[in-house]
């Protein structure tokens, strides 16, 4: 079994139902040789670092299959050459089984949630020592603890 | 003082990274120079393993239009 990735980019007018249509039929003529599908996935619309057919921006979809034959992969090639929906595309050997692809939403906002926890811990301990050192400076003389009083009551009434 | 070469060093053997994703476009910026072309192995300190996969990356990476073949034309 050898492993192969194919990345290809489709034209950034399609909306999503022609995108899955487009998807539909490259996971069709994969499965139809005997190769079976690891990922196949939206990467995302990106800017092209160099128009292409006049376009400036391409959906990438990632395609990461096994496949035994490989008289097959001239057939693909073709048939995605074919498709004027996909205005370029690149078939390259693995080495290694790739990892089946899952989305890390979840762990990656929990992860981000704590950061902010921990910001606001900090935060809170800044404002304290900056109220002790206040404090500090301001006692020095007897009367002002009294001032101080006076002034929030003051404060607080108004 | 003023001809004390600096250190180069494998960027990849101080990283422990064995390969290069062709998808990787921040890694393979590095690499890069302004005018988009692969900077030699000289400048880069890289051993000849790495910079043969890294050149291969950052082929495969224009192919597919994630890094530029050249950033000429947007000056004219």
């Amino acid at each position: 079994m050898k492993y192969y990735e194919t990345l290809y980019i489709v034209n950034p007018n399609f909306e999503q139902d022609r995108l899955d249509h487009v998807m539909q039929g490259v996971t069709k003529t994969v499965e139809r040789e005997k190769a079976t599908i690891i990922n196949h996935r939206i990467w995302g619309k990106k800017r092209l670092a160099y128009p292409i057919q006049k376009h400036k921006y391409g959906t990438y979809i990632l395609l990461q299959f096994e496949a035994e034959d490989v008289s097959f992969l001239t057939e693909f090639d073709q048939f995605l050459k074919l498709d004027k929906s996909i205005i370029r595309h690149q078939t390259i050997r693995l080495e290694k089984r790739p990892e089946v692809y899952a989305e890390e939403t979840a762990p990656a906002s929990a992860e981000q949630k704590e950061e902010v926890e921990a910001e606001t811990e900090e935060a809170v301990t800044d404002e304290t020592e900056m109220n002790e050192n206040t404090s500090n400076t301001e006692t020095t003389p007897e009367e002002d603890p009294a001032i101080t009083v006076e002034k929030v009551t003051e404060e607080q009434e108004s | 003082m003023a001809f004390v070469s600096k250190k180069k060093f494998c960027y990849f053997k101080e990283n422990g990274i064995t390969e290069i994703d062709y998808k990787d476009v921040r890694l393979l910026r590095r690499f890069v120079t302004e005018q988009g072309k692969i900077m030699p192995r000289r400048v880069t300190g890289s051993s000849a393993k790495m910079h043969r996969k890294l050149v291969r990356a950052i082929k495969r990476a224009r192919n597919v239009a994630l890094m530029p073949y050249t950033n000429n034309y947007l000056e004219n």
